[in-house]
């Protein structure tokens, strides 16, 4: 098996310190870090996320696979920047106002990232101004949208139609998610989709990013 | 009503003895009660068989904040998590975690529940036992409650999210110390309720997402389960019902919890579907927990057939069957007033008030909010 199988292995194992290991053996071996990101991390992550979904991996799991990946991935960073191999994309990621729940959102960015991308986390209890500004200021290919009650999912709407007024609607695909929300709330909001799950919200921006 | 008809048929729907009706709940937030006022206090003595207690302008005591952690702002409980909160008269959520450091874990000592509950609020057990007295003596049933996050949540309350669902993958040794420490708390806290003389305990701890556990059923097995039997064993014991609550989908452990004693599930329905649940009919009761989100976006059709599908479908003569609908604040009147027309058709009133009530009632002395 070689290096990067291992890697691969390593990360599907939530197993840190391996992780690390063959990463940097693969660094020695002349590998170039984007081929260790893609067919090691995120090949790894893939997997993860199809356990996830599939109910063999509960959330201990995947945050400690998002851990291990996080170790590779810091040992990749600084011959990744500026180089062929920047991210898949940013995706900008918020809790609507009025809401303080956080656990959901930093699942789905733990996942976003084993998959590549660069996640911009903006808390939680976030107004619509300062989802505009974000968007603005990071120009993200995504913005995902958090609730956890039914209290303040509609201000999801309130921050679609903010985006809407500010001309920038346009700019950015919009998810959304959390325990209250489904596919018929996502459409009615004008969402441009909607995910049960973390492992689907990668699914569904890997989606909405080629198309 | 008299209260000792309330308490029958809630006791004959836990044990299966064919009760005269299926105890069901309707419970409104404070935001709720803030929200709509006098409208929600219309619809409410128009259903008058559903809510037996409540009289005329209580709507207005019903609408303050029962509790600090129900203001915006922050909260301290008396474990030193802190809770957050941005809209009043709905519970906030713990922000920040005294044990993210595990250096702080050896000297770390929960409160003394003989003196003040896990909010910090005084407790005064011999009055309480007066109190359960008191209703054995107008034939109600008394009822002794944990805090809703009395386990698995506060060892993620203490130790913070990410970090015990780390520490579990992992297997870290002092996550066995962090349990001790908040079992310790709830076995002397279930000896001072046992003294009471209760009949039933209510339980609430979120194990559940929308979709799985938050932890698998193997761990679950092997960090919380244990902890539920010893506890869940000791009312048992005592010929005390166990009721326990969790949000999110429980139907995979459900066979583990009736092994621990509980004698009361409250599952939501939505995350765990009817049709999963009708597998455990007659094996325990359940105060099924309706689709409050369908509540707050459904129209009153569909709320109507939800409601008749669910209790049409777990309903049996013999009993094991309760009903309970939360309407939150952004639930519309029209919708509010067709869950409580609905359940008014399908069932009488319950015996136990609601969650806020019951976690705020018993309190005798308060250290700020009430």
């Amino acid at each position: 098996m070689g290096t990067l199988e291992k890697l691969r292995d390593a990360l599907i194992e939530g197993k840190v310190e391996e992780v690390k290991h063959y990463t940097q053996q693969a660094l020695d071996e002349n590998t170039p870090a984007k081929t260790i990101l893609d067919q090691g991390l995120i090949a790894g992550m893939d997997v993860v996320g199809v356990r996830f979904k599939e109910g063999e991996y509960f959330l201990p799991e995947v945050l400690l696979c998002a851990k291990a990946m996080h170790a590779g991935l810091d040992l990749l960073k600084p011959l990744l920047v500026g180089g062929s191999g920047q991210s898949a994309g940013t995706v900008v990621l918020g809790t609507v106002k009025g809401d303080l729940h956080d656990i959901g959102k930093r699942i789905v960015k733990a996942m976003l990232e084993g998959a590549g991308y660069e996640v911009i986390d903006i808390g939680v209890d976030v107004d619509a101004e300062k989802f505009v500004e974000s968007v603005r200021k990071h120009k993200p290919l995504v913005l995902g949208m958090s609730a956890l009650l039914t209290t303040t999912m509609r201000y999801m709407k309130t921050v679609i139609d903010a985006l809407q007024n500010e001309g920038i609607r346009d700019k950015v695909k919009i998810i959304v998610g959390g325990a209250p929300v489904n596919e018929e709330f996502a459409k009615s909001v004008g969402a441009d989709g909607y995910a049960p799950n973390a492992s689907e919200a990668v699914d569904l921006v890997k989606r909405l990013t080629a198309a | 009503m008299e209260l000792k008809e309330l308490s029958e048929a809630y006791l004959k729907a836990t044990t299966f003895q064919n009760p005269p009706w299926i105890p069901g709940k309707v419970a409104f937030l404070p935001a709720t009660w803030k929200t709509y006022g006098e409208e929600l206090e219309k619809v409410v003595l128009k259903y008058k068989k559903l809510f037996p207690e409540y009289k005329p302008g209580d709507y207005e005591r019903l609408a303050k904040p029962p509790h600090p952690r129900y203001m915006p702002g922050k909260f301290t409980d008396a474990w030193g998590c802190v809770w957050s909160n941005d809209y009043e008269g709905l519970a906030g959520v713990v922000t920040e975690s005294p044990l993210k450091d595990w250096e702080k874990l050896e000297s770390f000592l929960p409160p003394d529940p003989e003196k003040m509950d896990d909010y910090g609020d005084l407790v005064d057990w011999d009055q309480r036992r007066k109190q359960m007295e008191r209703i054995h003596d107008l034939g109600g049933l008394a009822f002794g409650h944990f805090i809703h996050g009395f386990f698995f949540m506060r060892l993620f309350y203490l130790r913070g999210f990410e970090e015990l669902m780390l520490d579990m993958a992992m297997g870290e040794k002092r996550v066995w110390t962090l349990i001790k420490k908040v079992r310790e708390y709830n076995l002397r806290l279930a000896e001072l309720w046992l003294k009471t003389g209760i009949d039933v305990v209510w339980f609430g701890d979120d194990l559940g997402t929308q979709e799985s556990l938050m932890i698998s059923p193997k761990m679950f097995r092997e960090y919380i389960k244990p902890f539920y039997k010893e506890i869940f064993g000791l009312f048992k014991e005592a010929g005390v019902y166990v009721y326990f609550h969790s949000d999110g989908r429980i139907v995979d452990i459900l066979e583990d919890l009736i092994e621990c004693g509980v004698s009361i599930v409250n599952p939501q329905i939505g995350p765990n579907t009817v049709e999963e649940l009708e597998r455990f009919k007659g094996r325990v009761c359940m105060d099924v927990d309706l689709d409050r989100q369908l509540f707050s976006t459904g129209t009153p059709n569909q709320i109507r057939e939800h409601i008749h599908c669910v209790i049409e479908a777990m309903k049996q003569e013999e009993g094991g069957l309760m009903a309970y609908a939360e309407c939150s604040p952004e639930v519309p009147l029209e919708n509010i007033e067709t869950v409580c027309a609905t359940m008014s058709e399908l069932c009488g009133p319950t015996a136990m008030k609601d969650f806020v009530q019951l976690q705020t009632a018993t309190l005798l002395k308060s250290n700020g909010g009430d």
